[in-house]
């Protein structure tokens, strides 16, 4: 069975972002979140194993090994220009994937928010925009240098002793 | 944790809100807790009347991530949580 696909995830939020009732707002934001964090177990996994593996148990450890607080932690790092306590940087530093960490964090809040918090309301177009935000985000990640991206998914996989 | 006063967040907030071509009545600030507990900070940007569609897409996101690296420049230590909201919007509507 491959990994759950993040556009037909973006999509999905896309549906209920139209619906009218604030349980679908917050599961809108919370399905954003999830195509971010799914595309990035995938891209992790498929620099490990490769995207021809996807089917097999060594690819599923890969891509479970990463939870979100991992990512959240790895993306706190790289909030502000110079990342802080990460083993190593890239040469021409992260560029637009220190961006594609920044919303990640971002929409991992905005998520728990959506899926935990009563108190806090929703509009369609905050939902709508934190899809937006995350389409985004999976753009810039592509952006970035096989350097860059492997650099990021390397802190985000390994942790040093 | 080192904190930025309210006025000091919201003019880094303007000013990428500005920067971005965000077109915002006011920008206000109130206090949050991330997902760990930890004391964050809500930043509302308060978008002009049908001006909400504009910012999706890479408008909305720059900012956002404008603000998360600007506020850590500066040594803010509660996360930004930025929300945009359309003046006259209801929740849930």
């Amino acid at each position: 069975m491959p990994p759950p696909d993040p556009e037909h995830l973006l999509l999905q939020a896309d549906s209920l972002a139209a619906q009218p009732h604030h349980e679908d707002l917050r599961r809108a934001i919370s399905a954003a979140y999830y195509g971010l964090f799914h595309f990035v177990l995938t891209a992790a996994a498929d620099m490990v194993f490769g995207a021809d593996r996807r089917s097999t148990p060594r690819y599923s450890l890969a891509y479970r090994s990463i939870d979100h607080s991992r990512l959240r932690a790895l993306c706190s790092k790289l909030g502000g220009t110079n990342p802080q306590d990460v083993p190593f940087v890239p040469a021409g530093g992260f560029g637009r994937i220190a961006d594609f960490a920044r919303i990640s964090g971002y929409l991992y809040e905005l998520r728990n928010l959506a899926d935990y918090d009563p108190s806090r309301d929703f509009t369609a177009d905050e939902a709508r925009v934190a899809i937006s935000d995350a389409r985004e985000a999976i753009t810039w990640f592509q952006q970035g240098s096989q350097e860059q991206q492997e650099a990021f998914l390397a802190l985000l996989l390994f942790r040093p002793r | 944790m080192s904190t930025l006063n309210e006025e000091r967040v919201i003019e880094i907030a303007k000013s990428v809100a500005a920067e971005n071509n965000v077109s915002f009545a006011s920008i206000q600030t109130a206090p949050a807790l991330d997902s760990s507990g930890s004391e964050a900070i809500e930043i509302k940007i308060v978008l002009t009347p049908g001006s909400a569609n504009s910012i999706m897409g890479e408008r909305s996101a720059r900012t956002i991530v404008e603000v998360i690296r600007k506020l850590a420049d500066a040594g803010e230590g509660r996360f930004p949580i930025v929300r945009y909201e359309e003046q006259g919007a209801s929740a849930g509507s």
